[in-house]
């Protein structure tokens, strides 16, 4: 019988890790090419910017290809990448010992006044990504693995190194105050 | 979804879906640039490694000159009789030579390594702790088998110039 398409997605990272780490250099950019949207999704979510979401992606590719001869598929392979791209997006705070000050509080924030749909839906999202920014980092983490990159709690937990029930209450929060910003723009 | 549908109807959880989904962000020559700079740092390790590793051959050819120098004392000392070995060289024969190389593991070493960075980091700055001296002259030598731990110890050495 045929494997689901995710198991075999997985076989088939498993399988790309296992020939980056004997110096394949195809299957490091095919590792890429599958993972390069999703990574710079979740950093530009996390920080505002475009360049600084290339910048973390690639060097999250950095850390996998040296790390390639260690890995063991004992996870999915989102799951190992995404540890991997929490701790960099960590360190990048970290060296640059900020905050995200260039943003407005969301009540500070234009009150609804466009009638143009797309206008709206532009400022819904202005709004969205500058409450995300707001949130505590493990807040906005946790959402985002499990809204934008559809990972379980148990593999959120891992990724974070927390409990399942820790995951769920900063996920919790998230979609709180997420709601409530969009809410009151309408 | 609808997520223009934003006024009376109002429900978050749509508009949220959107907003989570995940684009075509990577610009089309991120694959292309990420494997040049991936070769890049790959060569710039390789260069870190063996600036390190001549470091301390250098290091280690120093250490094995003094202890040459202290143990390597003539078989004949004055106040023997002719021939007859010096208590040292009797103690020599029975003893296994100084162990220059203690039998660790790369991981063993890596750890040693993590140890020493954490806790004395005079022993970087100046290069002069025998600890240090001992874990290069072991990195080596389990380098030129290609230990991967080994190496990635040299490149922690030699890699983030705010350790130094």
């Amino acid at each position: 019988m045929d494997k689901p398409a995710e198991e075999r997605a997985v076989d088939e990272d498993a399988l790309l890790m296992g020939r980056v780490a004997h110096g394949d250099e195809a299957a490091l950019v095919s590792l890429v090419r599958r993972w390069q949207n999703p990574l710079i999704n979740f950093f530009y979510r996390s920080l505002s910017s475009r360049a600084d979401a290339d910048d973390l992606a690639q060097s999250v590719f950095i850390k996998l290809h040296r790390a390639a001869h260690r890995y063991q598929p004992t996870a999915r392979f989102s799951t190992y990448l995404f540890h991997i791209a929490r701790r960099v997006l960590l360190n990048e705070f970290r060296r640059q010992g900020r905050k995200p000050l260039h943003l407005l509080a969301p009540e500070d924030l234009p009150s609804p006044s466009a009638p143009d749909p797309a206008i709206k839906l532009l400022e819904l999202e202005e709004i969205f990504q500058n409450t995300l920014l707001l949130m505590p980092e493990n807040h906005r983490s946790a959402i985002l693995l499990l809204r934008q990159q559809e990972l379980s709690y148990a593999e959120i937990a891992e990724i974070m190194e927390t409990t399942e029930g820790m995951v769920k209450t900063w996920i919790f929060r998230a979609r709180q105050l997420l709601k409530e910003e969009l809410r009151k723009t309408t | 979804m609808k997520p223009n549908s934003t006024h009376d109807s109002f429900e978050p959880d749509p508009i949220l879906d959107g907003f989570f989904q995940i684009r075509d962000l990577a610009p089309t020559d991120f694959a292309d640039r990420t494997l040049q700079a991936v070769r890049t740092h790959r060569r710039r390790r390789r260069a870190r490694i063996y600036q390190i590793g001549g470091w301390a051959t250098g290091l280690a050819a120093s250490l094995a000159l003094l202890v040459g120098l202290t143990l390597g004392r003539p078989t004949g000392e004055p106040g023997l009789a002719g021939g007859e070995a010096s208590p040292l060289a009797a103690a020599d024969d029975r003893e296994p030579p100084p162990a220059a190389l203690a039998q660790h593991t790369g991981l063993d070493l890596n750890d040693l390594l993590y140890a020493a960075l954490s806790e004395t980091e005079k022993v970087l700055l100046y290069g002069h702790a025998s600890e240090l001296e001992t874990l290069l002259e072991e990195a080596i030598a389990l380098a030129d088998h290609e230990n991967l731990y080994t190496l990635d110890m040299l490149i922690l050495l030699a890699g983030d110039p705010a350790t130094f």
